[in-house]
């Protein structure tokens, strides 16, 4: 890392003659003057050394009775002066970097993962749709839409992950596991979806199967999918066999069962809550990130508080081709977060309790439902905790479709 | 090879009684070789000579004498020093 850093604010090597040679290099160890590649060739010595340490070298190599010359230049600083006498040279090292820079910022590729069932070409053309094809400006790319719109784009995608590599990006899909085709005119049953207590029995089409004031569980049949009706006069039974009551025809339940159901939760909160406050204190770290190498470049190994927030922030360095091992700069900022204890009032406790078992409940219940009661019960109560039970009872639709086996 | 100074002998005793690194304790160098192309020396005093075939090194008891060819010095520092090239022998001088 030395020599990098030295490279490039330019580095001399310089032949050191004179009698005794090695009492300079001591000198230099002991003024920590750093020196490297020293080599002993055709009776004298060279040495690599910073550009900024010449003239202490210098001082060092008189008062030693050594003579210092350089015979060659190295460094960022010496190629600029070189470059800075060649213009034309220096206007396509320009282009190119700019060219370079531009073509960087385009994606190049584009590989598809996790493909099952699905063509690589149908991912292909969702993205295409939603903007991401070979050839477009990485940096205008919206990640967040281009995965929303894939996924409406194409109704068999279940989840999309894009992944940049450099110039290449990387979609990883997950196939929706798509239910078989129902015949939507076919025949089949309407089923409870949930357990209650049938209140009105509406049947369209079939045969009912529960009656108001019945108990039901989830999975069993309310309308079954049939229509029965007396044999047709074609079907005269042979001699000696029983002639069939009725015809049975299978047909696609329609209807309507209400029902009383119950919804039930538990919540259980301590009475101790930690409240976290934000400090003033904040420290920041940065990593040079290369494929699976990170390497830190500033900032603390470890983060010296115990509760803190973590901001991350990422910037690519475009200048690489090679698409695998673009590398990322990253700056995680932590900010010191206080954490104190505060006891909560048990009136406290309950009205959240209600709130939070209330808007759990309500998630669950269909916003058709019609409401009928809600119960509440402190069922425990102690030092360190309340838990409440709440129960809501609603009157709503529980028939659902179920299509007949085949 | 032969060790010519050897440190203080309670030295010693301390650094195997409390289990203590010897180079340590004892103000020995510690000194690494890659096969016969690459020779580290820690703990050193500096170079007491130099050539492309020689190089001697100063420790805190006695000196250090590489021979080889194309010797060359990689780091010299006050912490480490590396001598590269084919390195032939090594001894412990006083």
């Amino acid at each position: 890392m030395l020599r990098r850093a030295e490279w490039l604010s330019g580095s001399l090597r310089v032949r050191i003659s004179g009698r005794m040679p090695e009492r300079l290099l001591n000198l230099c160890m002991r003024r920590r003057l750093p020196v490297w590649e020293v080599a002993w060739q055709e009776q004298t010595l060279f040495l690599w050394l910073p550009l900024a340490r010449i003239r202490e070298l210098r001082r060092l190599a008189h008062q030693t009775g050594c003579r210092v010359r350089v015979v060659e230049r190295r460094g960022g600083l010496f190629a600029w002066r070189r470059l800075r006498r060649r213009p034309l040279w220096l206007g396509l090292m320009t282009t190119a970097l700019v060219a370079l820079y531009v073509f960087s910022q385009v994606v190049w590729f584009i590989e598809v993962e996790g493909t099952e069932q699905l063509e690589r070409d149908a991912v292909l053309s969702a993205a295409k749709a939603a903007g991401l094809q070979v050839g477009v400006w990485r940096g205008g790319l919206d990640e967040r839409r281009i995965v929303q719109t894939m996924i409406l784009a194409e109704p068999r995608l279940s989840w999309v992950d894009l992944r940049f590599h450099g110039t290449k990006v990387v979609i990883e899909v997950a196939e929706r596991d798509l239910p078989p085709e129902v015949d939507p005119a076919g025949p089949g049953d309407v089923v409870a979806k949930r357990a209650g207590v049938v209140e009105t029995v509406f049947v369209l089409q079939g045969e009912a199967a529960v009656e108001p004031g019945d108990t039901v569980l989830p999975g069993q049949t309310l309308i079954r999918g049939v229509i029965r009706a007396p044999a047709p006069f074609e079907q005269v039974p042979a001699p000696g066999e029983t002639p069939p009551d009725v015809f049975a025809m299978p047909v696609r339940a329609r209807g309507q069962v209400i029902a009383r159901t119950r919804y039930e939760g538990y919540l259980e909160l301590p009475r101790v809550e930690i409240v976290r406050t934000p400090g003033e204190r904040q420290v920041s770290r940065t990593w040079l990130e290369t494929g699976d190498r990170r390497i830190r470049l500033a900032g603390p190994v470890n983060v010296p508080f115990t509760a803190y927030e973590r901001s991350v922030r990422r910037w690519s360095l475009p200048l690489w081709f090679d698409v695998d091992a673009s590398p990322v700069v990253v700056r995680e900022t932590f900010r010191e977060q206080l954490l104190t204890e505060r006891r909560r009032t048990t009136a406290e406790l309950k009205q959240q309790l209600q709130r939070e078992l209330r808007d759990r409940l309500f998630q669950e219940i269909d916003p058709a439902a019609r409401m009928i009661d809600v119960e509440t019960a402190v069922v425990l109560e102690n030092e360190r905790a309340v838990g409440m039970r709440m129960t809501v009872v609603v009157r709503e639709e529980i028939g659902r479709f179920r299509p007949a086996a085949r | 090879m032969a060790v010519t100074q050897r440190p203080p002998a309670w030295r010693r005793l301390v650094s195997q009684w409390f289990d203590l690194p010897q180079d340590v304790v004892m103000d020995l160098p510690r000194i690494s070789i890659i096969g016969d192309l690459q020779l580290l020396v820690q703990n050193h005093r500096g170079v007491m000579a130099y050539r492309d075939d020689r190089v001697v090194v100063a420790m805190q008891q006695g000196r250090l004498i590489i021979s080889g060819e194309g010797l060359m010095i990689g780091v010299i520092n006050d912490d480490e020093l590396t001598i590269a090239g084919q390195l032939a022998r090594i001894e412990f001088g006083r």
